[in-house]
């Protein structure tokens, strides 16, 4: 055994060598870095998000309307990354394989997206940062178009005063507390509660239950039970935690205003059965449609007037008043970033 | 650098037939799948978006099978190996953001730091007789909580802003981009000799020291090799603590392969770490390992996903076929293992 | 291991002196333990603990984890390990809800399909384990990515809910102060009790446990063990999938995620061994009390929530620490 081992390891060794050798290049052949202008169809759009998440399932619609609109080759949507960077990147990268050439992408770390943004650009294809934007104030993306989370948690934040009726004391659920955009909603609650000039007082933030639905269910059950009585409104800004306050509170049977975030179906009940006071909605169709709308611009030989700028795609507060005509305002924001593309951000020849 | 077992209880040397080596039964499963892949996805054989992410992916991978390997060799776990890489690229994050040392200080500092802990590990499981599944699981526990606090005191968030010089180069850069004269090196990313300098120590390690051959007795038999004479505490201690040093030695690969030191290193880690060496072969009692058939484990794994990604499989089926198809591998090894039991070779 | 020893003495009768004997030390300090924070939790709350709300909230949320920690502790019994109890929990209670809602089925069939499932897939990790001999630890590896993939698979990344009212509201009925989902976990940690201690099956599995080649010599059929092992592992899941589904109202695919490692933790403090042979049903349903009051304690107080990993890791390290040292005095007495 040990002489056949060892001579299947010197051979091991000496192929490994030898396709080493084998492999070595000519400094000419340089990976191709073609950036040549792409017609429409040769233009395949990939729509990856950080996981798979009630939020992005409006990319598919939106990746499909875009194909249909403006006659892309091809739009992709793939979720498969399961909020882990290092899948991410190899989500992309296989994509890429597989000849998508512009991606619209929701980065599961925005500390260290920028990398993959770098990686990609520098293989000659479009990216853009879709529904978040890398944190610090870089953007290695050719754009961001992504909610302004602040303002989006200020509006919520806004909504739940007015609920509340001016005074009370607010709670704040939110998501991962190191990630910067959960910072971003932290200070935006604390703006519209600082406003109130000591009317509203901001009880408690609580982060890290949007991991799973239980872990939230059991966060608003103990809040419930420790202070519930004192607590006049719940402001969420994340999607468990929204439906465990929205269940928790109609459980409870406690008079707490909730506001929850996005339109899942979940919520909508929840804002038609008056056990969710409002809801902040974001625009996730529109930043699938019209991301892929000026990737392809991009892919065929427009430039972004500002490389790496960042554009806010909207936020819309929700209440029994308005929830059945949302959709139009919605619309109307989508149509006028795209025209904002055409005028503004791009610089067409 | 493949079977160490150690020399008591190895059987007297035969012939072993060719199909009856696990060895080859993974290159002709790994052969089988590459060109299964290939076949459906040309994609797959696309060097620089398919081919060189896919080595540097099975560089972190084996040094994260090693590093579980290093106590699987003792027939104990360590389920920490993940947090023991994120506390690892903390360590080489902290030392870069405050005294700014270049990259082979940092690196160093980093696998100390998760040596250490590793150390620990076994320092503790010596001294209480614990299991180390239990010990590793609570270092686990506490780890996790104690690494985002630490982020949170050193740095504004979950990451450190900046990386030593060099790290940008490793994470995109092959050889074929540094050139003497008008030839380059091939396309391999720059992680792979990483890896590699791993692999062979450790298969050094574990055939040729005498050392690592005691570690193997210890997993073998405690008792006997105790009545032999091998000082057993420290054996274990230095398996947990060269467990500890590959695994932070796999987090700074990672690192430099996402682009910052980050809380999220490893969390991905603990599946992967025990799939590769047992895929190879090592079993989880402890005894033998091998460290070809890790090196093997892990091209499969890599490969298995890499396949299943170009094919674009969604989440749910994805999930499902990578669970099948490990299953799937483990069994035929099974058979290949009975066959051979039958016929009366050792394999 | 005292288990085994008395178990090839004697195959099958009464073996439980034994190990009640190794365990009852541990028990009462345990038992100590959640009492005394308990009432210290109290007190630093101003009594807060004992108004009817919170002690709902806490046993509510205290039913599944300690249902799981059993579920792994079955497993534990005959020495081996099962990482898809927290999947298999999310991919039961999803069915179930669909059975409810897409299916049309009432909750009175929908509940026993979630057992029914939770067994069957229990028993399909046993016979891997014993067709392929792997080591159940990689094989419920294997099929705890399936399970994953299935989970999700059921309803995507969307929310379950208003499956079935009575079911809910058993979930937030209470009898004396004390919620309906916890006494039938308590039910529940009872007949596994009862199980071990009582009934043949059980004791040939710790007898498998303890010692597998002298139970073979006593005529136990260790596959056979290892099959009821699993199912049984399998069977609670689906029990807390049941308490998922009837305490919050609504599920979806990450429902789960946060049980794996508890599952551990649970029956570890409790002094349940891994080589297997020995259980302690009040040893885990006290060790998932006492992770839980620090659970409560970081809500009551806003601690920051990374500290409770810590927290419940020191733990852990403490309860095997004072296991080993208390081994290692009772080993000298002797």
């Amino acid at each position: 055994m040990r002489p056949l081992v060892r001579l299947g390891s010197t051979i091991g060794v000496a192929m490994l060598l030898t396709l080493a050798a084998a492999a070595c290049t000519k400094k000419s052949d340089d990976p191709d870095k073609g950036s040549s202008a792409l017609t429409p169809a040769q233009v395949k759009v990939a729509l990856v998000p950080g996981g798979a998440h009630p939020y992005f399932q409006p990319w598919k619609t939106a990746g499909d309307k875009a194909k249909a609109d403006f006659g892309l080759g091809d739009v992709t949507y793939n979720e498969t990354a399961g909020w882990d960077q290092t899948k991410q990147n190899d989500v992309l990268t296989s994509l890429a394989a597989q000849g998508y050439n512009a991606f619209g992408i929701f980065g599961v770390a925005p500390e260290n997206i920028n990398a993959t943004f770098t990686n990609l650009k520098g293989k000659g294809f479009h990216v853009a940062s879709l529904a978040s934007c890398p944190a610090g104030d870089r953007n290695e993306a050719d754009f961001c178009l992504s909610t302004d989370v602040q303002e989006a948690a200020y509006k919520a934040a806004k909504a739940a005063i007015e609920a509340m009726g001016g005074q009370g004391n607010l709670v704040h659920l939110t998501g991962n507390k190191v990630d910067s955009n959960t910072q971003r909603r932290i200070a935006g609650v604390q703006k519209a509660v600082d406003e109130t000039g000591g009317k509203v007082k901001l009880l408690d933030t609580i982060t890290d239950i949007d991991k799973d639905l239980q872990t939230a269910q059991k966060a608003v059950a103990d809040l419930l039970a420790a202070k519930g009585t004192q607590v006049n409104g719940i402001v969420t800004t994340a999607y468990n935690p929204a439906v465990a306050a929205a269940g928790g509170v109609k459980q409870a049977k406690l008079p707490i205003k909730v506001i929850a975030i996005d339109d899942d179906p979940t919520i909508i009940d929840g804002i038609k059965d008056g056990s969710v006071a409002a809801t902040v909605l974001q625009n996730p169709l529109g930043q699938g449609y019209v991301g892929s709308y000026a990737l392809e611009k991009l892919a065929g030989g427009c430039t972004m007037t500002t490389p790496g700028v960042i554009i806010d795609s909207g936020s819309f507060v929700v209440t029994t008043a308005n929830v059945a005509t949302y959709d139009t305002d919605r619309q109307t924001k989508t149509d006028s970033l795209k025209q904002d593309f055409d005028t503004k951000y791009l610089t067409c020849n | 650098m493949t079977d160490a077992a150690p020399p008591a209880t190895s059987a007297p040397p035969r012939s072993l037939p060719l199909w009856a080596n696990p060895r080859i039964g993974l290159v002709v499963l790994l052969t089988a799948l590459v060109a299964l892949f290939a076949t459906l996805r040309p994609g797959f054989l696309n060097t620089y978006l398919t081919l060189v992410p896919l080595q540097a992916d099975i560089s972190v991978y084996v040094v994260v099978g090693l590093a579980q390997l290093a106590v699987l060799s003792l027939g104990h776990m360590n389920m920490a190996v993940g947090r023991m890489a994120a506390f690892s690229a903390f360590a080489a994050g902290l030392v870069h953001d405050r005294f700014d040392v270049s990259l082979p200080v940092a690196l160093l500092a980093g696998m100390a730091a998760a040596g250490l802990l590793g150390a620990l590990a076994g320092l503790i499981i010596t001294a209480t007789g614990v299991n180390s599944f239990v010990v590793t699981l609570a270092l686990d526990f506490a780890l996790i909580g104690l690494v985002s606090l630490l982020y949170a005191e050193f740095t504004p968030g979950v990451a450190f802003a900046g990386q030593p010089d060099g790290m940008a180069q490793m994470r995109a850069d092959t050889f074929a981009d540094y050139c003497v004269g008008d030839v380059c090196g091939p396309p391999i990313p720059l992680q792979v000799p990483f890896a590699l300098v791993a692999v062979l120590l450790v298969g050094l390690v574990f055939r040729w020291s005498r050392v690592g051959r005691e570690v193997l007795m210890v997993g073998a038999n405690e008792k006997a090799a105790k009545l032999s004479g091998i000082p057993v505490r420290a054996r274990i201690i230095q398996a947990h603590a060269l467990s500890g040093v590959l695994a932070g030695l796999a987090g700074f690969l990672l690192a430099a392969s996402n682009g910052a030191f980050s809380a999220s290193i490893g969390d991905g880690f603990l599946l992967p770490s025990f799939l590769a060496p047992v895929l190879g072969g090592t079993l989880l009692v402890g005894g033998a390992v091998s460290v070809l058939g890790t090196v093997l484990g892990t091209a499969i794994v890599q490969v298995i996903y890499k396949g299943l990604n170009l094919l674009q499989f969604q989440v749910d089926e994805l999930k499902l076929y990578i669970g099948l198809i490990l299953l799937l591998a483990l069994s035929l090894d099974r058979v290949r293992h009975v066959v051979a039991e039958k016929r009366g070779v050792p394999a | 291991m005292t288990a085994a020893e008395t178990l090839t003495a004697q195959p099958v009768a009464a073996p439980r002196r034994g190990w009640r004997r190794t365990v009852r030390g541990s028990e009462f300090t345990l038992v100590t333990i959640a009492l005394i924070g308990f009432v210290a939790l109290t007190v630093a709350t101003d009594g807060n603990m004992l108004t009817a709300g919170t002690l709902a909230a806490f046993f509510r949320f205290l039913a599944v984890p300690m249902v799981i920690g059993l579920a792994q502790m079955t497993v534990l019994a005959i020495g081996q390990m099962n990482l898809s109890v927290g999947v298999l929990t999310g991919f039961c209670a999803m069915v179930s809800a669909w059975l409810m809602l897409a299916a049309g089925w009432p909750a009175v069939l929908a509940v026993p399909g979630a057992l029914l499932l939770g067994a069957l897939v229990g028993l399909v990790n046993g016979i891997l384990v014993v067709r392929t001999r792997i080591n159940a630890f990689i094989v419920t590896l294997a099929t705890m990515t399936i399970v994953d993939g299935l989970r999700y698979g059921v309803n995507g990344p969307r929310t379950y809910q208003d499956y079935s009212p009575g079911l809910q509201r058993l979930g937030q009925a209470s009898v004396l102060g004390i919620p309906v989902v916890f006494i039938v976990a308590v039910l529940v940690a009872v007949a596994v009790w009862l199980f071990f201690a009582r009934t043949v099956a059980g004791r040939h599995l710790l007898a498998s446990g303890g010692s597998p080649f002298a139970a073979r010599l006593s005529g136990v059929s260790n596959d056979r063990s290892i099959l009821v092992a699993h199912t049984v592992s399998g069977l609670l899941a689906g029990v807390a999938a049941v308490l998922t589904l009837a305490q919050s109202g609504s599920v979806n695919a990450t429902i789960g995620d946060d049980l794996l490692l508890p599952s551990f933790a649970a029956p570890i403090i409790g002094g349940v061994a891994l080589a297997g042979g020995v259980v302690s049903v009040l040893g885990t349903s006290v060790a998932a009390f006492i992770v839980r009051l620090v659970d409560v304690t970081q809500a009551q107080f806003g601690i920051n929530r990374r500290w409770v990993d810590l927290i419940v890791g020191a733990v852990v390290l403490g309860a095997v620490l004072v296991g080993a040292v208390r081994q290692r005095l009772s080993r000298r007495s002797s």
